[in-house]
């Protein structure tokens, strides 16, 4: 007589070393069976998986609460929000298949800001447009309350910079400003 | 608020709703996580992906159109951080799993995260004690002895059999048809030959 295909019991029993010899032979010899212990094999392993995942630290999620916070708070005056960073999005508008991909990022506000940044030789360049194209005549880049570099924008908005160091700054664009922007 | 589906948390925290924006950390917390510690990331660089997978979401939330595909979103942008992260810290992937790029990850990345997480749900739905059985009878590895199960559950030896395969069945339930399919039909059908 033979067996009754084996049940999920019986298949995750087989999986973890605890099932019983007659059916341990008839999975082998059953294409059904065989087919349904890949399936419990692939819940036991992400099981196994699940449970080794870490917790988060009460750092980390402290850190997230505060990002909650600070973006439903209304942003201070003159401060542009980030609204792209090609970076963080899942499916990035630009794919590049170079090992360091350009970064593209949207600051709107007062303004819009958009700004693509490349590693360049002896740091990071910068190439942006305003919109509207004739809202400030230069943009600055500053660090710990120093100007680190200023450039002039053309008839089209557009400004470039070069080689800026691979820190935090603070953009200023007329009254307008981006703060804590990593330039890595 | 442990029971509220992704759509309501979303949109409660669209509207500001700090406790539904700490059930959804807390609720995807060890998927995130788990992505940048499986890549070989330490603790303090994967706690750095998770906060700019944190900072991708909230800037997000309008843009989630389907709830549903939340779990998706997230291992995507998490793996986009997570690549970025080793990357920078010259990391090399480990031999099981494929690696990253700039772009989005292989399907089969996302799927192996997206089990997982439905693994994981599913057990959180299922009563403690069921859970706590299941962990220890399968999920635990190195997995204890019968013996040393009944004793930590506090039970007779002889229950564990009945009530492990009640548990089964509950965390099959659950699992169906997303990711089980037909397991249970397969046993109810006489065999071949």
């Amino acid at each position: 007589m033979g067996l009754r295909h084996a049940d999920f019991t019986q298949l995750f029993d087989h999986l973890s070393g605890r099932g019983r010899r007659p059916v341990a032979n008839h999975i082998e010899s059953c294409p059904a069976c065989t087919e349904n212990l890949e399936k419990a094999r692939l819940i036991l392993e992400a099981g196994r998986r699940a449970m080794k995942a870490p917790k988060p630290s009460k750092r980390a999620v402290g850190r997230a609460m505060r990002l909650f916070r600070g973006f439903h708070r209304p942003p201070r005056p003159g401060f542009l929000r980030l609204v792209l960073d090609s970076f963080l999005q899942p499916a990035p508008a630009v794919r590049s298949t170079a090992a360091d991909p350009p970064r593209f990022l949207r600051f709107d506000g007062q303004i819009t800001v958009e700004l693509q940044l490349t590693a360049g030789s002896r740091g990071v360049d910068m190439h942006g447009q305003l919109t509207p194209s004739d809202c400030a005549r230069e943009v600055e880049v500053r660090a710990a309350d120093r100007v680190l570099r200023r450039a002039r924008v053309g008839s089209e908005g557009h400004f470039e910079m070069t080689n800026l160091p691979r820190r935090e700054v603070e953009i200023r664009i007329g009254e307008a400003r981006i703060g804590g922007l990593h330039l890595a | 608020m442990a029971q509220l589906d992704d759509a309501v948390l979303l949109s409660a925290c669209e509207k500001g709703d700090e406790s539904a924006w700490r059930t959804l950390v807390e609720r995807y917390a060890p998927l995130i996580l788990s992505i940048p510690r499986r890549y070989g990331l330490k603790a303090a660089q994967a706690d750095d992906v998770f906060g700019e997978t944190c900072l991708a979401l909230v800037r997000s939330l309008k843009s989630i159109r389907d709830p549903k595909s939340l779990p998706q979103w997230l291992i995507r942008t998490t793996t986009r951080a997570t690549w970025e992260a080793a990357r920078k810290a010259g990391k090399t992937p480990p031999a099981d799993l494929p690696p990253l790029t700039g772009a989005a990850p292989p399907d089969e990345v996302v799927a192996l995260f997206e089990e997982e997480q439905l693994v994981r749900e599913a057990l959180g739905e299922i009563s403690g004690r069921c859970r706590k059985l299941l962990e220890l009878l399968y999920f635990t590895v190195p997995e204890p002895s019968y013996d040393r199960i009944a004793e930590l559950m506090e039970m007779p030896r002889g229950s564990l059999g009945p009530t492990r395969r009640r548990c089964l069945d509950r965390l099959r339930a659950l699992l169906e048809p997303r990711l089980v399919g037909d397991v249970s039909s397969a046993a109810e059908r006489p065999p071949r030959g």
